[in-house]
């Protein structure tokens, strides 16, 4: 009977079923040189540093992780293409990028039933009808909406309420969070006086914030990547604008005091 | 802004971070706001694989991912999803641009 035993062991252990277990496949789904790839790139950096880290220390529950990952340059035909490979592959998980191409392949991504942590922080991705999609900060709408609330509760002057302008940019993500943020808005009592759409990679947004200064807001709350913000914050110190400035979360980081200099 | 970020070194989960950066690169340079996104979306799926344990069937991660509150060490606000709602959280700090420093101009709101 020991025998017997010994010799189960020995085949399951050189079919690879052992093998097998030993790795727990998850994708990684990034735009490192695409319309977004100025914060994508330290983005996918730091997954691919902490997958190493833990595949250091032991992997999880003893398995080591393997993250195969892809630049999509935010096309969202590469990044449906890169989804069915890592499927193929036996991804249990996958971590990804964009709101355009997180929302178009949800469906997909519920049916096939693969966890996918996206860096899109669209709301459109957090109810019942996208029941695979995790998102992982919060939303753009209430980002916008903590940014509201603050704006009235601030506000000093009593005779009018606090006048805002809307920018964005013509992609899911630009406009994600922008009908969240009208109907907050005349729900707690902040005017929106306008809306300006500027491009991810212009480099002259001149004209919009003209249009924009006519409508004389108090704030502008702003939805779009690094580059963009720069512009908008040069053109706007060019201009001699007067309204304040708040960005939504991909507007902001280190990189952005580099890039708008003096505007700032 | 809901991320941490390089330069809060207060915060835990900030050092851990570094760390991580300084053990699997070598390299210890600041990294931007956006290294703090990719390691919090890699921490938390990490920590959802932990708590799956042998089951790693997509329904069990999402289940598990549902069912638990996850400990972002401040690098954001506590992440905590509801089925009927996969909302990590509702907060966020607002952080001012001041003589080329970037500084906390608020804690955690709500609205």
């Amino acid at each position: 009977m020991k025998r017997f035993l010994l010799v189960v062991l020995a085949v399951l252990l050189l079919s690879g079923v052992g093998f097998a277990q030993q790795t727990i496949k998850i994708g990684g789904i990034f735009d490192l040189t695409g319309a977004t790839g100025d914060v994508g790139a330290p983005y996918a950096d730091a997954a691919r540093d902490y997958i190493k880290y833990v595949n250091k220390h032991g992997g999880v529950n003893g398995k080591q992780i393997e993250l195969i990952d892809t630049d999509y340059a935010y096309k969202i035909p590469q990044a449906v293409a890169s989804y069915k490979d890592m499927q193929s592959k036996g991804v249990i998980a996958i971590l990804g990028w964009g709101t355009g191409d997180t929302e178009a392949m949800a469906p997909m991504i519920a049916n096939d039933k693969i966890p996918y942590l996206s860096a899109s922080y669209s709301e459109h991705l957090v109810f019942e009808k996208t029941p695979y999609n995790f998102i992982c900060g919060t939303t753009y709408s209430d980002q916008a909406r903590l940014a509201l609330r603050w704006i009235k509760d601030t506000w000093k002057d009593k005779k009018r309420a606090p006048r805002v302008a809307l920018i964005y940019n013509d992609s899911g993500f630009g406009r994600s969070p922008i009908q969240d943020a009208e109907d907050f808005a005349k729900k707690i009592g902040v005017e929106i006086v306008d809306k300006e759409i500027v491009g991810l990679r212009d480099l002259d947004a001149t004209t919009q914030l003209l249009n924009m200064q006519k409508k004389k807001p108090d704030f502008a709350i702003n939805q779009h990547t690094i580059m963009a913000t720069a512009t908008i914050l040069k053109d706007a110190k060019k201009l001699g604008l007067k309204n304040k400035f708040i960005g939504l979360n991909w507007t902001f980081s280190e990189k952005l005091i580099e890039m708008a200099g003096k505007s700032l | 802004m809901p991320f941490a970020f390089w330069t809060e070194t207060k915060v835990k989960g900030v050092r851990f971070m570094h760390k991580v950066r300084k053990e699997v690169t070598g390299k210890d340079e600041p990294q931007p706001v956006n290294y703090t996104q990719g390691f919090i979306g890699a921490y938390l799926l990490v920590e959802a694989l932990k708590k799956a344990g042998n089951n790693l069937t997509g329904e069990n991660i999402k289940k598990v991912l549902e069912t638990n509150k996850f400990d972002m060490m401040g690098l954001s606000a506590d992440i905590a999803y509801k089925p009927e709602l996969r909302k990590p959280n509702l907060s966020a700090k607002m952080y001012v641009i001041k003589k080329g420093k970037i500084e906390p101009l608020t804690g955690f709101l709500k609205y």
